[in-house]
């Protein structure tokens, strides 16, 4: 716009010029000049205003521009309005959508929850069930058992009755017999007598007779001869001499007196009844008990007379076995002693005399007792024991004597029995406890009415009290049970159980085997000999237990392909084998190291390369304690030191007695080798004494049944797989 | 060699079957009181003797596990060091020659490779009852390259032989294996012979 008023301006300063050239000469020229200069300002001014105009065109483009912007931008901004709205929306949308999948989730939840409630619910009534299920079977199962042991009971009542009834039967036909042999006797006596009198009767009347006949005779002699009266006299008198002495000889009863006591030497016979007496009316009881005593005067007679028939049955009569009141007194032949209270070597017979005599040989009950059936058979045992309670007179000692002498041996004697009874009762199979209540009824009753209930009793207890160990275990001070929350799932494997009690679990199943192990399994070698074996079954039972347990170790790691897998899973078993040291059992100790030790194991350098520090010290710590070094030095120590509850290694034990059983004869010479049973008494009193108390930890039947059923591969299986996943010469990157 | 012997000390061990014997080996090899009248404490230490070779003394450390062999514990720890392993059968059980070819492989996959092995028959004493012939024991041990020897533990017959011939056989071993350490090592690492052999590049 300047512009244009300049140009304006100018073009008035033109004219003012132009007027004032017009005075001038060249005036037309000027004119000419002047509308050229006109006509140029004119194009000029054109031209301005052309410029002008296309300023003011760009100017309205420019606003037009502007505008255009202007509009662009609100219609941007209209669009990001709209797109913010949108958002929001669709923020808002998604928020919904959240909400509603939070809503659903909840609801799946609760669903899920309600579920597993119901699972639960329906596990824990099936647990329930198997629960009631159980104790309706152990119920039944008692039930069955007391009605076992009710029918056994009648049964053996029965049996007892029976056998009684029996025995009263043939004591009544002993006594019938008996009676029926006096009345035969007597009979015979009668008869006899009858005879005699009849013989006599014939005598008296042949003399009477024959004296008729002499008297006939003097008649008609005197009759005939009466005239040689003298000489007749004479011979009267030397006739009636020879008569009367006829008379004496013929006395009836001396005679009958001479033939009693000549009657046939039967010690059963009783005295014969008073003569020409019918047999009295008899109390049955009363003859009973007489005929009682009378046995009993009768057996203490028999065994002076015929010793070693009276209680030995056929079967196990044996050519050398002498009734123990004859084996003779102490000599090289029957007895070694160590030192004068210390027996090296006996014969039966001296072993059991001096284990019921009143001077103590150090021959200990215990011992005796623990190792007898490695040389005799409980049956033997018992039938020497009765010999010798029944304690015979010597000829140099007076009644009182033999009564104080008798009573100290039977009392020893009662004792073995007690003894033996109850600490080996598993000794006394039916057909012995039978004989022992023979022995106890008819023997022990008779003499000591008191002693023989003890006895009895304690047999009883004995037979009752084999549930009595369970009921222990209801003590206070058992720790919770570290059960898993699926514990009830059929799906529990043993990577959810805690490894504690794992331990605790394997310990508990362990000692219920090891508790049963008996005394006579540890003798012979039972456990190695194919004949024998059948004795030794809770030591077996150890021994598969234990291999079982070290195979699981080496087939679980091997099962793991994954390097990462396998490490878990040792240094798991690497716990485990912690907490069984804890709780003093060094059989699963024992176990574990040697699945640990096992060549597919062992041999897994990368697997082991991985576990923790700790775990390696306490395994390399453990192996070193249960090395076999100086024949486990450290394991002796360690049991040694123990606390119990324990389970020991069973096989160190068994070396030993291996030793002592091939180093040592059992006999020396014919007598029993008794120190060599005494070394293996000590060994086994070493492991009875860990049988005695029990631990007190509560069993989960669910993780001890993971624990009892192992699928475990065999060695070479292992083995081949230990080389497929950390094969020889392989670097850690070809490990996965 | 001559200094290595004046402290050698080896380790044996004994396997075998069950009353195989093993223990009446060692117990006649140890005391030489077997079968003996008179009743004698056997302890329940482990087993050392002395034995004397070319004026030479080595010590023989035996190890039994007599009365464990249903036990599955002779693993690695029991064969690691071993120098010397006898391999006992009876020779009137059939079953207890039949075990032999598994201690073998046994002995391979456990024991270090420098151990020597002996296969010895006992009960010679039992003749009457013999059910492997003493060339079937001799094929045996032949076809694993190791010596075999029959005794009796009962009589003693050859038991001590049986003894010098493994502690023979580990002379000549560890002659033709110059370099081998005799120093007993304990285990520095959780590695069996065969890593250890790579591990430390290759000793023998």
């Amino acid at each position: 716009m300047d512009q244009l008023k300049n140009l304006k301006n100018k073009k008035k300063r033109s004219y003012k010029r132009t007027n004032l050239t017009r005075t001038t000469s060249q005036t037309l020229t000027e004119k000419e000049q002047t509308d050229k200069e006109e006509e140029r300002i004119r194009k000029e001014l054109e031209e301005k205003e052309r410029i002008r105009k296309e300023l003011e065109e760009k100017e309205r483009i420019r606003k037009q521009q502007e505008e255009e912007e202007e509009r662009i931008r609100k219609q941007k901004e209209e669009e990001e309005r709209i797109r913010k709205q949108q958002e929001e929306e669709e923020e808002r949308i998604r928020k919904q959508k959240e909400e509603e999948e939070r809503i659903r989730k909840q609801e799946e939840e609760e669903e899920r929850i309600r579920k597993q409630k119901e699972e639960e619910e329906r596990i824990r009534k099936q647990q329930q069930q198997q629960e009631e299920e159980r104790i309706r079977k152990q119920k039944e199962e008692e039930e069955r058992i007391r009605k076992q042991e009710e029918e056994e009971r009648i049964r053996k009542q029965k049996e007892e009755e029976e056998r009684i009834r029996k025995q009263q039967q043939q004591k009544e036909e002993e006594r019938i017999r008996k009676q029926k042999e006096e009345e035969r006797i007597r009979k015979e006596e009668e008869e006899r007598i009858r005879k005699q009198k009849e013989e006599e009767e014939r005598i008296k009347k042949q003399e009477e007779e024959r004296i008729k006949k002499e008297k006939e005779e003097e008649e008609i002699i005197k009759k005939q001869q009466q005239q040689e009266e003298k000489m007749q006299k004479e011979l009267e008198k030397d006739e009636h001499k020879e008569n009367t002495n006829e008379n004496d000889t013929e006395n009836p009863n001396q005679n009958v007196e001479k033939i009693t006591l000549q009657a046939p030497p039967s010690p059963r016979v009783l005295p014969p009844p008073p003569k020409n007496l019918p047999p009295p009316p008899v109390n049955p009881k009363l003859q009973k008990e007489e005929e009682k005593i009378q046995e009993k005067k009768e057996k203490v007679i028999n065994y002076d007379e015929k010793p070693h028939l009276r209680f030995e049955t056929e079967e196990e009569e044996s050519l050398d076995d002498v009734y123990i009141w004859k084996e003779p007194n102490d000599s090289e032949s029957n007895i070694l002693l160590a030192d004068k209270s210390e027996i090296k070597a006996a014969n039966l017979n001296k072993l059991i005399e001096k284990l019921t005599s009143q001077q103590n040989y150090g021959v200990t009950l215990d011992t005796f007792l623990m190792t007898y059936q490695s040389f005799t058979t409980p049956k033997k045992l018992l039938t020497k024991l009765i010999q010798r309670y029944h304690v015979p007179k010597t000829q140099n000692e007076n009644e009182d004597e033999y009564a104080k002498r008798k009573k100290v041996i039977q009392i020893k004697v009662i004792n073995v029995c007690t003894k033996w009874i109850e600490n080996h009762f598993s000794d006394f199979t039916e057909k012995i406890l039978k004989e022992l209540h023979e022995f106890i009824d008819q023997t022990l009753a008779q003499d000591d009415k008191l002693i023989a209930k003890k006895l009895r009793d304690t047999v009883i207890k004995k037979q009752k009290g084999i549930d009595k160990k369970k009921i222990i275990h209801e003590s206070e001070n058992i720790p919770e049970p570290k059960v898993p929350k699926n514990i009830f799932n059929s799906s529990l494997s043993l990577l959810d159980v805690d490894e504690e009690e794992i331990a605790r679990q394997l310990t508990l199943v362990e000692f219920d085997i090891f508790s049963q192990i008996k005394p006579s399994e540890l003798l012979n070698q039972a456990w190695s000999k194919p004949k024998l074996r059948h004795r030794a079954k809770n030591v077996l039972a150890m021994i598969q237990r234990f291999n079982d347990l070290s195979g699981w170790v080496s087939t679980t790691i091997i099962n793991c392909d994954k390097l990462k897998h396998r490490v878990r899973v040792l240094t798991r078993f690497l716990k485990i084998l912690e907490f069984c040291r804890q709780l003093n059992n060094f059989n699963a100790v024992m176990a574990l190291l040697a699945g640990f030790n096992s060549s597919a194991i062992y041999r897994l350098k990368f697997t082991w390369g991985e576990i923790p520090r700790r775990q390696i010290e306490v395994f390399d710590q453990l192996e070193k304690e249960m090395s076999s070094d100086s024949s486990y030095k450290g394991y002796r120590e360690a049991l040694k030191g123990v606390n119990p509850p324990c389970i020991p290694y069973l096989g160190v034990h068994l070396t030993d007695l291996t030793f002592i059983e091939d180093g040592n004869p059992d006999f020396i010479g014919n007598l029993i080798n008794f120190s060599k049973r005494l070394q293996i008494s000590k060994v086994i009193r070493n492991i009875q004494q860990y049988q005695q108390k029990g631990y007190e930890l509560q069993p989960v039947h669910q993780i001890q049944q993971l624990l009892i059923k192992f699928k475990n591969l065999g060695e070479t299986e292992t083995y081949d797989k230990s080389l497929k996943i950390e094969p020889r010469n392989a670097d850690i990157e070809d490990i996965q | 060699m001559s200094n290595v012997s004046d402290s050698l000390l080896l380790k044996l061990i004994i396997i075998g079957r069950s009353m195989a014997g093993k223990s009446c080996i060692l117990l006649r090899f140890c005391d030489n009181k077997f079968e003996s009248n008179l009743g004698f404490t056997i302890g329940v230490d482990f087993r050392f003797v002395s034995l004397n070779k070319n004026d030479e003394t080595i010590g023989l450390q035996i190890w039994d596990t007599a009365g464990q062999e249903r036990f599955r514990t002779i693993t690695s720890s029991y064969y690691r060091d071993a120098d010397g392993v006898m391999i006992v059968y009876d020779i009137t059980d059939e079953n207890s020659f039949d075990q032999v070819d598994h201690w073998f492989d046994e002995i391979s996959k456990q024991a270090p490779p420098s151990v020597v092995k002996i296969l010895v028959g006992n009960k010679t004493d039992l003749e009457n009852k013999r059910k492997i012939s003493t060339e079937r024991g001799l094929n045996a041990a032949n076809s694993r390259s190791c010596p075999f020897i029959e005794v009796s533990a009962k009589s003693g017959e050859n038991v001590k032989k049986a003894f010098e011939m493994l502690v023979d056989a580990w002379t000549e071993k560890s002659k033709q294996h110059i370099t081998k350490p005799r120093k007993k090592k304990a285990r520095q690492k959780i590695t069996n012979e065969s890593f250890e052999k790579k591990d430390k590049g290759n000793c023998c």
